[in-house]
C-alpha cells in the first residue's frame, strides 16, 4: 500500500503559493474594496448613499461613462476580430496543416514575446503620417497625404488584435486537434458539406476552445493602458488610462480602488456575455 | 471543390494570416538598418543605430536585471507551483476545498495585470511598504504562479501512480521515489511552465511598472520610456535582438515539449 500523505503534508505543500496568493492578491483586492467604499472626505456617520458615493461618483460622470463604454466595446471588437481570424487559422493548423502544425503555432506565439510594447511601438512608425502603412493608403488614394492613421479607435482595436490574437488561435487549435478524423470522415462520407460539417461538428466542439480564447483575450484587453494612451492619443481613452493617472498624477485613492473594480467587473461580466453568446451559438447553429 | 484547391486556398489564408502578423515586427527590423531615424521610407542601408545601441551603458545592464528577475522568478514559480499542484492531487484535500483552490488559482489569471499591479501597489503602501526589490520580485511571481500550477495540475491528474506504489514496497525513501520517479514524469510540464513564466514575467509591463522602486529598470520599462518620448531608432535595433531571442526561446520550448502539448492542446489518447 502506498503510504498516504497527511493532510499536515498536503497543507505544507499547497502553503508558499496559497499563501502568497493569499497576501498579494486576496487581501489586497479585499483592501480595494474597502477604499472604494470610503469617502475621501470622512465626515462623521457614513450612510449607505456616502458608502457608494465614489460608484455614483464615476457613474454620474458622462466622460467616464463613455471611457467605460471604450473600455467594453473595443476589446469586444477585438476579441470577435481575434476569432473571425484566428478560428480559421487555428483550423487550418489543425486539420489542413496537421504535420507542421504545433511548429506553426510556436512561430505565431513568438511575437508575443517580443514585448508587446515593441509591437505598440511599430504601429507607431507603421501608421504615422510617411509611414508605410500611411503611405500605402495614401497611394491608393484612400487617404490625404497628411491624415495620420494614429490616435484612432481602429489603430487601439488593431494593436490589440495583434497582441492577442496567438492566444485565440491556441484555444481554439487545442479543441479542435481533438476532433477525431473518423468522425470527420464518417461526417462527408455521410454526405455532409462543409457547411454542415462545420455548423453540427466543428463548431460546437470548439465551442470551449472559443471560450478559453475570448477569456485570454477579452480580459487582458480591457485593462490595456499603454495602447490607447500611444495609439489612442487623447481621442481614445480607455479605463487603464484612468487607473493609471490616479496612481501617477492625481493619487486619489478612492477614485484608483473605485475604477480598478469597475473595470475588472466589466472585464468579467463582458466575458460572461461572450461566453454566453458562444454558448447559445452552439444550441443556434445546430436548427 | 476539389481537395487540392481548397488545400491551397488554405496554405494562402494561412501564410496571409502569418504575413499579416509577422509586418509589424519586420517593419521594426528593416528600419533599423534605415538612415532614417523616424521610420520612414526611402530605404537607405547603415548600422549606425547598432552602434549607438551597444554604446548605451544602461540597456546591458537593465537587461541583465531583468533577465534575473525572470530567472528567479520562474524558478519560485517552478517549486511553489509545482508543490502546489503535487498538493493539489495527492495531498487528498476535501473534495470542496480543492475546487475552491481551484478557483482561487484562477484569480490572478482573471483580473486584469493593470488592476492587479495597482492592487499590490496600494496595499504594499497601505502595509507600509511600497515599492521594492522585493515586492517587484514577489508580485511577478504570483501573476505567473498560477500557468504552473494548471500545466502540473493538468498533468498530475492524468498520471497513474503504480511506479510510486512499487517503489514504496521495495522501501524506497519518500524522497527517493520523488526525485527518481516522480519529478522526471513531471518534468516536462515543470518546465513549460517555467518557460513561460519566464516569457511573461520577463515582458509584464504593468506589474514591473508599478512595482518597481525609483531608479530601478527593466527592459519593458525602459521600452515604454523611449517610446513616450517619441520614435527612437535604438528600440529597433534592439527589437532585432529581442525578436531573435524570442524566436529562439519558442523554437526550443516546441522542441523541448512541443508547445501545442504544453498548453493543455493536442492531448491524444496515448
Amino acid at each position: 500500500m502506498r503510504r498516504r500523505p497527511s493532510r499536515w503534508a498536503g497543507a505544507g505543500l499547497l502553503a508558499p503559493a496559497y499563501g502568497l496568493i493569499l497576501v498579494l492578491v486576496l487581501v489586497p483586492l479585499g483592501a480595494l474594496v474597502v477604499a472604494s467604499l470610503t469617502p475621501a472626505r470622512v465626515t462623521g456617520l457614513s450612510t449607505l448613499g456616502l458608502l457608494f458615493e465614489s460608484y455614483l461618483r464615476f457613474f454620474r460622470d458622462l466622460p467616464s461613462r463613455l471611457v467605460l463604454a471604450n473600455s467594453l466595446t473595443i476589446p469586444a471588437l477585438a476579441t470577435l476580430l481575434s476569432l473571425g481570424l484566428g478560428w480559421p487559422l487555428a483550423y487550418a493548423l489543425a486539420k489542413v496543416h496537421r504535420r507542421r502544425g504545433n511548429a506553426l503555432l510556436a512561430v505565431l506565439m513568438a511575437p508575443f514575446f517580443v514585448s508587446y510594447l515593441l509591437i505598440i511601438y511599430a504601429f507607431m512608425g507603421l501608421l504615422q503620417v510617411g509611414g508605410p502603412l500611411q503611405a500605402a493608403l495614401h497611394a491608393l488614394g484612400l487617404v490625404s497625404a497628411t491624415t495620420s492613421l494614429l490616435y484612432s479607435r481602429a489603430a487601439v482595436t488593431m494593436a490589440l488584435v495583434y497582441e492577442y490574437l496567438p492566444f485565440m488561435v491556441l484555444s481554439i487549435y487545442g479543441s479542435l486537434e481533438r476532433i477525431e478524423d473518423s468522425v470527420l470522415e464518417a461526417a462527408s462520407g455521410l454526405g455532409a458539406g462543409a457547411w454542415r460539417t462545420f455548423t453540427e461538428i466543428l463548431w460546437p466542439r470548439s465551442v470551449p476552445g472559443v471560450i478559453a480564447g475570448c477569456a485570454l483575450v477579452f480580459i487582458p484587453a480591457t485593462g490595456a493602458f499603454v495602447e490607447p494612451q500611444v495609439l489612442g492619443g487623447t481621442r481614445v481613452s480607455m479605463l487603464g488610462e484612468v487607473i493609471n493617472a490616479q496612481i501617477n498624477q492625481t493619487f486619489d485613492l478612492t477614485r484608483a480602488a473605485t475604477v480598478s473594480l469597475v473595470l475588472t467587473a466589466a472585464a468579467v461580466l463582458g466575458f460572461a456575455v461572450l461566453a454566453a453568446l458562444a454558448q447559445a451559438s452552439r444550441r443556434a447553429l445546430r436548427r | 471543390m476539389a481537395r487540392g484547391v481548397r488545400k491551397t486556398l488554405w496554405t494562402v489564408y494561412t501564410t496571409l494570416v502569418f504575413t499579416a502578423m509577422f509586418a509589424p515586427i519586420g517593419y521594426l527590423v528593416l528600419m533599423s538598418f534605415n538612415t532614417s531615424p523616424y521610420g520612414t521610407l526611402p530605404w537607405h542601408f547603415t548600422t549606425a543605430w547598432y552602434v549607438r545601441l551597444f554604446h548605451q551603458p544602461t540597456l546591458a545592464h537593465t537587461t541583465l536585471q531583468t533577465l534575473l528577475m525572470s530567472g528567479v522568478v520562474a524558478l519560485a514559480c517552478a517549486v511553489a507551483g509545482t508543490m502546489a499542484a503535487l498538493g493539489l492531487v495527492r495531498g487528498r484535500p476535501p473534495r470542496a476545498l480543492a475546487s475552491a483552490l481551484q478557483v482561487v488559482n484562477l484569480i490572478p489569471v482573471t483580473v486584469p495585470w493593470l488592476v492587479l499591479g495597482v492592487t499590490m501597489l496600494l496595499f504594499l503602501l497601505l502595509v507600509g511598504s511600497g515599492r521594492s526589490v522585493l515586492n517587484l520580485y514577489l508580485g511577478n511571481t504570483v501573476v505567473v504562479l498560477p500557468y504552473v500550477t494548471l500545466l502540473v495540475h493538468a498533468r498530475l491528474r492524468g498520471e497513474r501512480f503504480e511506479q510510486e506504489e512499487a517503489g514504496a514496497q521495495l522501501g524506497a525513501s519518500g524522497a527517493r521515489i520523488f526525485l527518481a520517479i516522480t519529478l522526471p514524469k513531471l518534468a516536462p510540464s515543470i518546465l513549460a511552465g517555467s518557460i513561460m513564466a519566464f516569457m511573461v514575467s520577463f515582458n509584464n509591463f504593468l506589474i514591473q511598472y508599478y512595482l518597481a522602486p525609483f531608479g530601478f529598470s527593466t527592459l519593458p520599462m525602459e521600452i515604454y520610456g523611449l517610446v513616450r518620448s517619441g520614435v527612437r531608432p535604438d528600440i529597433n535595433a534592439l527589437s532585432t535582438f529581442l525578436v531573435l531571442a524570442s524566436l529562439g526561446l519558442v523554437v526550443a520550448l516546441d522542441r523541448l515539449v512541443g508547445i501545442g502539448s504544453s498548453f493543455g492542446a493536442g492531448r491524444r489518447p496515448a
